[in-house]
């Protein structure tokens, strides 16, 4: 075989059997499906939505569950008696008038005494005002 | 039936109540042409199958505006030759086997897999060559050859002045020849 005039024109390619008598319906079908696509109802349209919002509740829903049980009772009102204690010490502290009291009950022995005891030179209490 | 002329069809097609009695007159009259063409470009029948489909499905959406400045068949042989091409080239792309391979090889893998083949040992080797072209010259060449089309009507369907194409269908005889040479 040297040339295409020893190829045979025959195509060896088949098709299966009925093929070209059922095609018409066939692609009939297909333009039926393009011009018409079937429209989706209600429940379809929002369902990605309504999958959304039960996903948002149910995180919520488990959230707090852990909290709420990971917690125990007791010692959340501990944690709360705890902090209701500190802020009332530091509104105290804050009061100036009841701090310079509180120094002025200090004799001045006492004061001459920690001070020695600490070895805190009167130049650095000095520096310090 | 398949006697009815294109003026006739189209004219049918035009009118709300007959368009779809026209269409299926369209689609019996040039379905073997068009599927025959198809088949050529994609080799396997699932894949030309496909092709054809789509390709009716545009023909459906152009064809009230389509113009007498080309013959009909000419127009529907367009579609179905681009639409040949891009589907292979999205088969390819889709195809990782074939990612960084040849359109021609995963062709030629189709048709070894393709079981409406029947072709004997020097069909095979036929084929093969045809694959060998760059890809207008295998367009030209099939068109030529088997469906002898003439060189106007090509053409039209390629949009490529005819000296061109007698020059591709020239070189495409030569390196098919010397291919089937080197295979003997």
């Amino acid at each position: 075989m040297n040339n295409l005039s020893d190829m045979k024109k025959d195509q060896p390619f088949k098709v299966p059997e009925d093929y070209f008598e059922n095609l018409s319906d066939r692609i009939s079908e297909r333009i039926e499906q393009e011009e018409n696509p079937k429209e989706k109802n209600l429940v379809q349209v929002l369902k990605p939505y309504m999958w959304m919002a039960a996903s948002i509740i149910g995180f919520v829903f488990v959230a707090k569950l852990i909290l709420t049980t990971s917690v125990p009772t007791d010692f959340q009102n501990q944690q709360i008696t705890q902090i209701e204690d500190t802020s009332t010490v530091s509104t105290e502290n804050t009061d100036s008038e009841i701090f310079f009291d509180s120094m002025s009950e200090t004799s001045t022995d006492e004061i001459i005494e920690y001070l020695s005891d600490y070895d805190i030179a009167t130049d650095e209490l000095l520096a310090n005002l | 039936m398949n006697n009815i002329s294109d003026e006739e069809i189209l004219h049918l097609f035009q009118d709300k109540k007959t368009q779809s009695q026209a269409f299926s007159l369209l689609v019996k009259k040039y379905q073997e042409r068009l599927y025959w063409q198809i088949r050529k470009i994609v080799l396997s029948h699932d894949d030309a199958d496909d092709v054809l489909q789509n390709t009716f499905v545009k023909i459906w959406k152009g064809l009230l505006n389509f113009r007498y400045d080309a013959k009909l068949f000419t127009w529907m042989y367009r579609i179905a030759t681009n639409e040949s091409l891009t589907f292979l080239k999205d088969k390819q792309r889709r195809n990782i086997a074939f990612a960084n391979k040849d359109v021609e090889e995963m062709l030629m893998a189709n048709l070894e897999a393709d079981e409406y083949f029947d072709g004997d040992q020097a069909q095979i080797e036929f084929q093969k060559a045809i694959l060998q072209l760059p890809e207008k010259q295998r367009l030209v060449f099939n068109m030529k050859y088997f469906d002898e089309l003439k060189y106007e009507e090509i053409s039209e369907i390629l949009e490529t002045s005819v000296g061109a194409l007698k020059a591709s269908y020239h070189h495409a005889v030569k390196k098919i020849e010397s291919l089937l040479k080197l295979e003997c």
